[in-house]
C-alpha cells in the first residue's frame, strides 16, 4: 500500500487537487445559487432585474 | 447623523443611473434607451454613507400606466423619502416639468437637478434657474451627469433641504377646480396622510383607478364626489383627467416663458440629420441590416477570427497544451488523469474560450451600437414592423438587451403593460442569438463554412424572422389577440459612445461569460469526460479506447433518432444539443472533449476537420438551426419561470420554442435534401406538411383582429 501510494504520489497529489477544485467549484455554485446568482451571462449591473435574483 | 434618504425620480433616459453611478461610485449599468431601470437600485453616496441614494425607474408622470411608474410611485407613497432629486433633461425640459408638477404635490422637499447642460449650452439655449427655482418654489441645480459637472451641488442642495421635510406647493388651478379639489380633500382627509392630502384629491379628480381602490370610499362620499367633479366637468367641457393635464401645461408653459429661451437659430441638429437618413421609411431597413451585417463580420470573421486564431493557435495549440501534457509525462501521472486534465479540462475550456476573443468583439460593437443611439433608432424602425403583426416596438428592447444574453432580456420585458404582449415577448426573446450562442455559429462557420463571413449575421437575422413568424401565428391566437400598445419613446442625441461605458459593459458581458467556462463548463466537461472514456467491456466498468462504446455513446445513441431526421443524428451531436441546455456555449464544450480539442489542436482546426467528418453542410446549417431557436439554457428557463409566474405559462413558452426549433431545422434539412439530392421519403413529405402548417398558420384570417 505505501509503495503504491509513493509510487503514484503525483497522480494522488494531481488527482487530490483536482478533486478539491472541482469541489470548491461546485460550493461556490451552490453558495451563487443560494445567493440568487444564477449562471447568467451577464452582470448583475447589466441586468434590468437584478433585485427578483437577489432577494 | 441620522440617515436621509434621497430618491432620483425623472423621465426615461434623462441620465438617473449616470448620476446614480456617479453619486454612488456603482457600476449599475447605463443603457441608452428608455426602460434600463425596471427596478428600483440602492447606493449610498460615496462621501457620506449616511445618504442613501435610490434610483427609480424612469417615469413620465404619476399615473400608474406602466409598471415603472407604479414602481416609481409605490415607493414615493410609501417610504419616508427624504428628499426627491428631480434629474430633467435641459434639452427637453416643457415635457419633463409635467412630471414635476405632479412630484410638487406629494409634499416631499423636491430638488430640481437639470441635466445634460453641456447639450442645452451647446443649442445655445438660456435657462434662467433663479427664476425656474422661483417659479417652482424649489432648488434648482444645473448638472452634466455624464461629465460629473456639478453633481455634489445636487445632494448639498438636498441636505439643506431634507430638514424641512415639507414642500410648498404653488401651483393652484383655476377657481373651480381649486373649489372641487378643496371639497375632495374634505371627503378623503381622515383615509390618507396630511401631507399627502392635495396629491390624493388630484388623482380621485382624475378618477384614478388605483388610489380610489386604496382609499376605500364609501357610497355616499363616491356620490359626492363624483357630483364635484361632473360639476367642474360639465362646466369645463372635458373630463376630469385631461382638464388636470391641461392646466398643469398652462402653468408650464407659463413658466418656460419666464425662465427658458430657446435659440430660435437654431438650425437642424446632426442627430436629427442622422436620424433623417438612419429612420427613413425606405433606408432604415436596409441599413439596419447593413450594420448587423458589419457587426457580425468583423466580430466573427475579422478582428474576432484573428484574436479567435491566435488563441486556438497559440496560446492553447502551442503555449499550454504541448507544456502541460509534457509537464504531466514528466511527473509520471497515470494515463486517464492526463487524458482528464487535458482532453477533458483542457478540452472542453479550451474549446470555449477560444471564442472568448469574437464574443468580445462582438460585445464591444454592440456596446458602441447602444452608446451612440443608434439601437435606440432599431427600436423606433423594429416598431413600424413589428406593429404590422401585432407587437409593439416595446418588445424589441428586451431583443436588443437579449442579444449579450436572454435572462436580463426577457426580465426587460416587465416593461410590457399588456399581459399577452410581455407574454408573447418571453416567448420569443430568446430566438435572438445571445453571446453563448455565438461559439456555436462560430464553429459550425469555421468547421464547415470556411469562416464564411455571412454565418453570424444570416444566424441574427433567422432570429429576427423567427421572431417575426411566431408573432405573426401567436397573434393569431385567441389568447394572445389585441392591437399592440402604443410605443413611445423618446429618441436620445447620438453621442460619441463613453469609453468607459462600453468598455464596462463590454467586460462585465465577457467576464461573465469566461466565469461560467471556469465553472459550470468546466464541470459539465469533467462528467462528459467520465461518461465518455468509460463503458462496460463484459459485465464490468473499464476505460475505453473508443468513445463509441461509452456510457455516453449508449444514452447519446438512445437520444440520436430524435434529431436523426433534422440531419444530425450522431450520438455526438445529440449529447452536444442536450448539454447546451446547461449554457449554450457548453454545445461547444462538449464537442471540444467528444471529438479532443485537446489531442489533435496543434492548429484548432484540426478539431474542426474532425468535426466536419460528421456533418455535412446541411446538416450542421440545421444543427444550428436548432441550438439557435430551441429551448434556451436553464437559467434562461428561471428568467422565463419568474417572468411567467405560471408553471403552465413557462412550459407552453419552453415547448413552443422547442417546437418552432424542431419543425424548422426539420423543413429546413428535409427540403435542402430534397433540392440537393432528389430524394423523397416519408420525412420529405411529413416535413412538407409542416411548411404547409406554417404557411396556413401565416396566412389564414385573423379571427380576432377587432378585439
Amino acid at each position: 500500500m505505501i509503495l503504491y501510494v509513493i509510487n503514484n504520489f503525483s497522480t494522488i497529489s494531481l488527482a487530490l487537487l483536482i478533486t478539491a477544485g472541482l469541489l470548491g467549484i461546485i460550493v461556490k455554485m451552490k453558495c451563487d445559487r443560494k445567493n440568487g446568482k444564477s449562471s447568467c451571462g451577464s452582470s448583475c449591473s447589466g441586468c434590468p432585474g437584478a433585485k427578483t435574483c437577489h432577494k | 447623523m441620522k440617515e436621509i434618504k434621497i430618491a432620483l425620480v425623472g423621465n426615461p433616459n434623462s441620465g438617473k443611473t449616470t448620476l446614480f453611478n456617479n453619486l454612488t461610485g456603482s457600476n449599475q449599468y447605463v443603457g441608452n434607451w428608455p426602460g434600463v431601470t425596471v427596478e428600483r437600485k440602492e447606493g449610498k453616496y460615496k462621501k457620506n454613507k449616511n445618504i442613501l441614494i435610490q434610483d427609480l425607474p424612469g417615469i413620465y408622470s404619476l399615473s400608474p400606466y406602466t409598471l415603472e411608474e407604479i414602481i416609481t410611485r409605490q415607493y414615493l407613497l410609501e417610504n419616508d423619502v427624504d428628499v426627491i432629486v428631480n434629474i430633467i433633461d435641459g434639452t427637453n425640459i416643457e415635457r419633463n416639468l409635467y412630471l414635476t408638477t405632479q412630484l410638487l404635490e406629494l409634499n416631499i422637499p423636491v430638488v430640481v437637478a437639470i441635466n445634460m447642460m453641456d447639450l442645452v449650452e451647446k443649442n445655445k439655449d438660456k435657462i434662467n434657474f433663479e427664476k425656474l427655482s422661483e417659479k417652482l418654489n424649489c432648488s434648482v441645480v444645473n448638472i452634466s451627469a455624464i461629465n460629473g459637472n456639478n453633481v455634489i451641488d445636487v445632494i448639498d442642495s438636498a441636505l439643506k433641504i431634507a430638514v424641512n421635510k415639507k414642500q410648498i406647493y404653488n401651483l393652484y388651478f383655476d377657481g373651480e377646480i381649486e373649489k372641487s379639489l378643496k371639497l375632495i380633500e374634505l371627503q378623503i382627509k381622515d383615509t390618507v396622510e396630511s401631507s399627502k392630502l392635495r396629491w390624493y384629491a388630484t388623482k380621485v379628480f382624475e378618477s384614478d383607478k388605483n388610489v380610489l381602490e386604496t382609499l376605500k370610499l364609501n357610497f355616499e362620499q363616491k356620490e359626492l364626489i363624483d357630483s364635484y367633479i361632473k360639476k367642474c366637468e360639465d362646466l369645463l367641457n372635458d373630463d376630469g383627467e385631461s382638464i388636470i393635464i391641461g392646466k398643469r401645461y398652462e402653468y408650464i408653459e407659463n413658466i418656460i416663458k419666464l425662465a427658458v429661451k430657446k435659440n430660435e437659430k437654431r438650425t437642424t441638429s446632426t442627430s436629427d440629420k442622422i436620424d433623417r437618413v438612419v429612420t427613413n421609411r425606405l433606408l432604415a431597413f436596409p441599413i439596419f441590416i447593413a450594420v448587423m451585417f458589419v457587426v457580425y463580420y468583423i466580430s466573427i470573421t475579422t478582428v474576432g477570427d484573428y484574436l479567435t486564431g491566435f488563441t486556438n493557435d497559440t496560446l492553447f495549440g502551442t503555449w499550454i497544451i504541448p507544456n502541460v501534457t509534457l509537464m504531466l509525462e514528466g511527473l509520471n501521472i497515470a494515463p486517464w488523469l492526463t487524458g482528464l486534465i487535458s482532453d477533458g479540462i483542457i478540452g472542453g475550456v479550451g474549446a470555449v474560450l477560444g471564442f472568448v476573443p469574437q464574443m468580445l468583439v462582438l460585445f464591444l460593437m454592440l456596446s458602441i451600437l447602444e452608446d451612440c443611439g443608434y439601437m435606440t433608432r432599431v427600436a423606433f424602425i423594429m416598431d413600424r414592423l413589428f406593429r404590422k403583426f401585432g407587437l409593439s416596438g416595446k418588445s424589441f428592447i428586451p431583443m436588443l438587451i437579449g442579444s449579450g444574453c436572454s435572462i436580463p432580456g426577457i426580465m426587460a420585458s416587465r416593461t410590457i403593460e399588456q399581459d399577452r404582449d410581455r407574454k408573447m415577448t418571453i416567448m420569443t426573446t430568446s430566438f435572438i442569438p445571445c453571446g453563448a450562442k455565438m461559439p456555436i455559429i462560430a464553429l459550425i462557420g469555421g468547421a464547415l463554412f470556411s469562416d464564411a463571413w455571412w454565418m453570424a449575421p444570416v444566424a441574427y437575422f433567422i432570429g429576427v424572422l423567427a421572431v417575426i413568424i411566431s408573432g405573426i401565428i401567436l397573434k393569431k391566437m385567441k389568447v394572445f389577440a389585441g392591437k399592440p400598445a402604443p410605443f413611445i419613446m423618446e429618441l436620445p442625441a447620438y453621442h460619441i459612445p463613453l469609453a468607459k461605458n462600453i468598455l464596462k459593459s463590454t467586460w462585465e458581458r465577457g467576464f461573465s461569460f469566461i466565469k461560467r467556462a471556469g465553472t459550470v463548463i468546466l464541470l459539465s466537461a469533467v462528467v462528459l469526460w467520465f461518461l465518455q472514456s468509460f463503458g462496460i467491456v463484459e459485465g464490468s466498468l473499464v476505460m475505453v479506447e473508443d468513445n463509441n462504446t461509452s456510457l455516453l455513446a449508449i444514452v447519446g445513441k438512445m437520444i440520436a433518432p430524435i434529431f436523426a431526421p433534422l440531419g444530425f443524428g450522431t450520438w455526438q451531436a445529440s449529447v452536444g444539443t442536450i448539454t447546451g441546455l446547461i449554457a449554450k456555449e457548453n454545445v461547444v464544450g462538449t464537442f471540444g472533449v467528444l471529438y479532443g480539442f485537446a489531442e489533435v489542436s496543434e492548429a484548432g482546426n484540426e478539431f474542426w476537420n474532425l468535426l466536419a467528418t460528421d456533418f455535412t453542410q446541411l446538416s450542421a446549417f440545421s444543427f444550428m438551426i436548432f441550438n439557435l431557436l430551441c429551448a434556451p439554457c436553464f437559467a434562461a428557463m428561471g428568467a422565463i419561470k419568474r417572468e411567467m409566474s405560471n408553471g403552465k405559462w413557462t412550459w407552453f413558452a419552453i415547448g413552443y420554442m422547442t417546437v418552432f426549433a424542431y419543425s424548422s431545422s426539420l423543413v429546413f434539412y428535409q427540403l435542402g435534401m430534397l433540392i440537393t439530392t432528389g430524394v423523397f421519403s416519408i420525412m420529405t413529405l411529413i416535413a412538407l406538411i409542416i411548411l404547409a402548417g406554417f404557411i396556413y398558420l401565416l396566412l389564414r384570417k385573423n379571427k380576432y383582429e377587432n378585439i
